[in-house]
C-alpha cells in the first residue's frame, strides 16, 4: 500500500487541504469583520471585500502545487518508485505548512486593516500593504514547492 | 510629464467688486486660494469677514437636500446610468432651478418629514405584530381581559415556568385553606398561563405561594374585550397600516421625479459654502480687498491678462520660496496618466522631487500583464475597458481607470503570447494534442526556474531604475555630488551583490556566470569601502560616522529581500496558466458530444471568470505593492498636498455657459 504513487497523492493532499484550511479560516476572520463593517455602512462592501479576498491566495497555491505534484506523477507513468513519491510528497509541504499559518495570520492583519476601512475609507491601500507583507512567506513557500517538484 | 511648477499670486481688487470677482474667479477655476494672513501693521485697515453663521446655515440645508436625496434614491425607477457621471447643464435652465430653491428646500424638508412618518407606521406595525403573538398564548383566556377585581375577588394573570408544578400548588392553597382558583390558560415550551381567582382577604398568602414557585403577573393595561377581539382589532389596525405605508411609499415614488431639482439645489448650496469659506480666507477693508492663492506657472500670463483687462486689479506674481508649503499638481502623458491614482493612493509627490508617474507606469503594467499573462484574459480585458474608455462618458478618475484596466490588458496579452497561453491551454485541449507549444518566448510552467531568474532580473532593473530615480530627486535639487555618494555608491555595492550571488540563483547561465562571478568581491567590497566612507558624513561625531556607514552595509540585506520579493511575478503568473489549464480540462472531460460542449461551454466561462477576476485582482493588488514597497522605497518624497484650485466643486451637475 505504502507505495510511490501513494506518497505523491499523500503529498498533493497535504499541499492542498492545509493551505486550503488555512485559506478558509483566513477568509472566514477577515469575512466577520467585513460583515460587521458592511451591516454600518454599506457603501464599503467593494473595500472590504477586497481586502476579505486577499487570505483566499493560500488555497489557490495549494491548488496550484497538489495540481503540479499530479501532473509531475503523469509524467513519471506507473513505475513511480518510493523515493520519488516520498520527494513529491516533501515537496508539497512547504506551501501545506505555511499556507496553513499564513492564511490565518494573514486573516487576522486583514481583519484589523478592514477595521481601517471602517474608520476611514481612504487609507484602504495601507490597509492592503500591512495584509500583503504575510502573503510574501506563502508565495515563497510555493516558490520552493515548484522547485522541489521540477527537480524530482 | 511633470509636476507643474507653481506661483504666488497675489490680487487686490475693489470692495465693490469683491462678489462679482470671486464668482469670475469660481468660474475659471484655476487659482488655489489660501487663508491669506494679515501683517500686523496692515491689522487695521484690513480683516476677514469670516461669516460662522452663514456657514452654519448652508450645513443646515445642505444636510436637508442630502437627507432627501438619500430617501428618494431608492424609489427613483428610473435607468441609472453603470457609471456615475454628472450631468451637464447649460447656465440657463441652472439658474431657472435655483430661482425655485426656496420651494424645492420646502420639498425636501416635507420629504424628510413624509419618511419620518413611513418609519414611525413600520416600527406600528412591528409593535403590532409583537402584541399578537403575546396574545395568541392568552387566546383561551374565557374572561374580557380588563377584568381585575370584583367586589370581593381579585383576579391576576401570568405566567409560571412550564418546570412549576401546579397541582402540588393547588394541594398548598388546599391545605392553608385559602379562597385561590388556579385556571390553566394555556402553556408552551416555556412557560404556562394562568388566570388566578382569589378571595380579597386572601390574596397576600396565595400570591406569596404562587411568586415561590416563579409566577411573574402579567398586565392587559389598555386592552378591552376578549382576547379574540382584541387580535382581530390589532390584525386590522396593522392592515390600515400597511396600505398606509403603501401609501406613503407610492407618493415618495411621485415625489422622486424631484430628485433632479433637489440634487441640483444641493450643488448650489454646496458653491455658496465654498464662495462663504473663501470669502472667510480674504482680507478685506473699506474700500479694497485683497487675496493670495497658487497659480500654474504655464497660465500666469494669460490669467493676467483676461483680469487686468475686465476688472479693476492688481496682481503681482512670484516664484514661491523654500519652505512654503506649495501645492501639487501633476501632469502626465498617454500613459503616465493612467496610474496617477494608484501614486496619489500612496501619497503626492513633494514639489522638490520629480514626479514618478511617467516610471511607475510600464513597470506597474509590466508586472500587472507578467502577473495575470494569459493572453486571452489580457484580449477580453483590453477589449471591455477600451470599450468603455472610448465610448462610454466617464468622470476623469474613472475614465484614467479605465485606461489603466485597457492598457493592463494589452500587457497582459504581450506576455501571455510570449508564453503561449490563450485562456491557459485552451487550444491544445480543443486541438487534442496537449504537448503543442504557443510560446513565442518559453513556457513557464515547463521551465519554473529559468522564468524565476527572470523575475528577479527585472527586480534588479525595477530596484536600479529606483535608484536612478533618486538620482534625479538629488539633481532636481542642485544636490549634484550627493549623486554619487547616494546612487553611484549603491549600484555598485549592489551589482558586486548580483554578480556573488548569481550561481546560487538557479538556470542562470554558466558562461554570465564565469564571466562576472571573478569579479564581484572585488565590486562588493569597493562599493563597501565607499559607503563606509560616505554614509556617516551626515553625522557630527565620529561614532556617528563610523555606524552611518556600518548600518548603510547593512542594507544590503533589504536590497537582498527586495530582490526576492519579485518571486511573486512567477508564482502569480503560474497560479494563473495552471488554474486556467485545469478549467481547459475539467471542462473537456465529457469528450466532443452534444453535452460535451455544453458542459464544457459552461464549465469555460464559469472557470474563467472566476480565475480571471481572482488573478487580475491579485495582479493589481501586488503590481500596486511593487511600487509602493520596492520602488518607492528607493526614491519616493511624498507628502506633496494636493492643488485644489477654488472652482465648482459639484456632486450633481457640470454647469456649462
Amino acid at each position: 500500500m505504502f507505495d510511490g504513487n501513494f506518497f505523491a497523492i499523500l503529498g498533493a493532499a497535504l499541499a492542498f487541504f492545509l493551505a486550503g484550511a488555512g485559506s478558509a479560516k483566513g477568509v472566514s476572520i477577515a469575512g466577520e469583520a467585513a460583515s460587521g463593517v458592511v451591516a454600518e455602512d454599506s457603501d464599503k462592501f467593494v473595500s472590504v471585500m477586497i481586502i476579505e479576498a486577499l487570505p483566499s491566495t493560500q488555497g489557490i497555491y495549494g491548488f496550484v502545487i497538489a495540481f503540479m505534484i499530479m501532473a509531475a506523477m503523469t509524467e513519471i507513468g506507473p513505475g513511480i518508485t518510493d523515493s520519488q513519491g516520498l520527494t513529491l510528497l516533501i515537496a508539497g509541504l512547504p506551501i501545506g505548512i505555511v499556507g496553513l499559518f499564513s492564511g490565518v495570520y494573514q486573516g487576522r492583519v486583514a481583519a484589523a486593516s478592514i477595521g481601517i476601512i471602517a474608520k476611514r475609507s481612504s487609507d484602504m491601500v495601507k490597509g492592503i500593504i500591512l495584509t500583503l507583507m504575510v502573503e510574501l512567506f506563502a508565495i515563497f513557500a510555493i516558490l520552493i514547492s515548484i522547485l522541489m517538484v521540477g527537480r524530482v | 510629464m511633470a509636476i507643474i511648477d507653481m506661483k504666488k499670486l497675489t490680487l487686490v481688487g475693489l470692495h465693490d467688486d469683491k462678489h462679482r470677482l470671486l464668482a469670475h474667479l469660481m468660474e475659471i477655476g484655476v487659482i488655489d486660494i489660501v487663508d491669506v494672513n494679515i501683517d500686523e501693521e496692515l491689522s487695521d485697515i484690513f480683516s476677514k469677514d469670516i461669516n460662522k453663521d452663514d456657514i452654519i446655515e448652508l450645513d443646515g440645508k445642505l444636510h436637508n437636500l442630502e437627507t432627501a436625496i438619500s430617501v428618494l434614491k431608492p424609489y427613483d425607477e428610473r435607468k441609472k446610468p453603470l457609471f456615475k457621471v454628472r450631468k451637464d447643464m447649460n447656465h440657463h435652465d441652472y439658474m431657472a432651478i435655483v430661482l425655485k430653491r426656496h420651494e424645492v428646500l420646502a420639498n425636501a424638508k416635507n420629504i424628510s418629514d413624509v419618511k419620518e412618518d413611513l418609519d414611525q407606521k413600520r416600527s406600528g406595525i412591528n409593535r403590532d405584530t409583537g402584541s399578537i403573538v403575546t396574545l395568541n398564548s392568552w387566546s383561551a383566556l374565557s374572561i374580557p381581559m380588563e377584568t381585575d377585581t370584583t367586589s370581593s375577588t381579585i383576579v391576576t394573570n401570568g405566567m409560571i415556568p412550564a418546570a412549576a408544578d401546579i397541582e402540588a400548588m393547588r394541594v398548598k392553597i388546599e391545605d392553608e385553606e385559602l379562597a385561590c382558583e388556579l385556571e390553566v390558560t394555556g402553556s408552551d415550551n416555556d412557560q404556562s398561563y394562568l388566570t388566578v381567582y382569589t378571595h380579597t382577604d386572601d390574596e397576600q398568602p396565595s400570591m406569596s405561594i404562587l411568586k415561590r414557585n416563579g409566577f411573574s403577573v402579567m398586565s392587559f393595561s389598555g386592552y378591552q374585550g376578549s382576547v379574540e377581539e382584541n387580535i382581530i382589532s390589532l390584525k386590522k389596525d396593522i392592515d390600515n397600516k400597511e396600505s398606509e405605508v403603501k401609501d406613503i411609499e407610492n407618493k415618495l415614488r411621485e415625489l422622486s421625479i424631484n430628485l433632479d431639482d433637489i440634487e441640483i439645489v444641493f450643488d448650489y448650496y454646496s458653491i455658496r459654502r465654498e464662495i462663504s469659506i473663501t470669502e472667510g480666507e480674504v482680507a478685506s477693508g473699506k474700500r479694497i480687498f485683497f487675496l493670495e492663492g497658487w497659480i500654474p506657472a504655464p497660465i500666469e500670463e494669460s490669467l493676467k491678462n483676461e483680469l487686468t483687462e475686465n476688472w479693476t486689479v492688481d496682481i503681482s506674481v512670484r516664484e514661491p520660496i523654500d519652505g512654503e508649503d506649495i501645492p501639487i499638481m501633476v501632469k502626465n502623458g498617454f500613459v503616465g496618466d493612467s496610474v496617477q491614482d494608484i501614486t496619489e493612493m500612496y501619497s503626492l509627490p513633494s514639489y522638490q522631487s520629480v514626479d514618478p508617474n511617467p516610471v511607475t507606469a510600464p513597470f506597474f503594467l509590466l508586472f500587472f500583464g507578467l502577473m495575470l499573462s494569459d493572453a486571452g484574459y489580457g484580449l477580453v480585458m483590453a477589449i471591455a475597458c477600451g470599450i468603455i474608455y472610448f465610448f462610454v462618458k466617464l468622470e476623469d478618475t474613472m475614465k484614467r481607470f479605465m485606461k489603466m484596466g485597457m492598457l493592463a490588458g494589452l500587457a497582459t496579452m504581450f506576455w501571455g503570447a510570449l508564453f503561449g497561453s490563450w485562456f491557459g491551454n485552451l487550444i491544445p485541449v480543443l486541438a487534442g494534442n496537449l504537448d503543442m507549444d504557443l510560446s513565442i518566448w518559453f513556457q513557464p510552467v515547463l521551465n519554473p526556474e529559468y522564468m524565476l531568474m527572470w523575475s528577479l532580473l527585472f527586480g534588479v532593473v525595477h530596484i536600479y531604475v529606483g535608484l536612478a530615480m533618486k538620482a534625479a530627486n538629488l539633481i532636481k535639487q542642485k544636490k549634484y555630488f550627493d549623486v554619487i555618494w547616494d546612487v553611484v555608491t549603491w549600484y555598485i555595492f549592489f551589482t558586486g551583490a548580483v554578480f556573488l550571488v548569481m550561481p546560487f540563483v538557479p538556470a542562470v547561465p554558466a558562461s554570465a556566470i564565469e564571466l562576472v562571478e571573478p569579479y564581484g568581491m572585488y565590486i562588493l567590497g569597493t562599493g563597501a569601502v565607499l559607503l563606509l566612507l560616505t554614509q556617516g558624513r551626515k553625522s557630527k561625531n565620529i561614532f556617528g560616522k563610523i555606524f552611518g556607514g556600518l548600518a548603510a552595509i547593512y542594507d544590503l540585506i533589504n536590497f537582498m529581500s527586495d530582490v526576492l520579493s519579485y518571486s511573486r511575478l512567477l508564482a502569480l503568473g503560474l497560479a494563473t496558466s495552471v488554474i486556467a489549464s485545469i478549467v481547459n480540462e475539467m471542462g473537456s472531460m465529457s469528450g466532443f458530444t452534444f453535452t460535451g460542449v455544453i458542459v464544457f461551454i459552461l464549465v469555460f466561462l464559469v472557470g474563467h471568470t472566476i480565475n480571471f477576476a481572482l488573478n487580475a485582482l491579485g495582479a493589481y493588488v501586488h503590481s500596486s505593492r511593487l511600487q509602493y514597497i520596492e520602488f518607492f522605497n528607493k526614491f519616493y518624497e511624498g507628502g506633496g498636498k494636493p492643488f485644489r484650485p477654488f472652482r465648482r466643486n459639484t456632486k450633481y451637475i457640470r454647469i456649462k455657459d
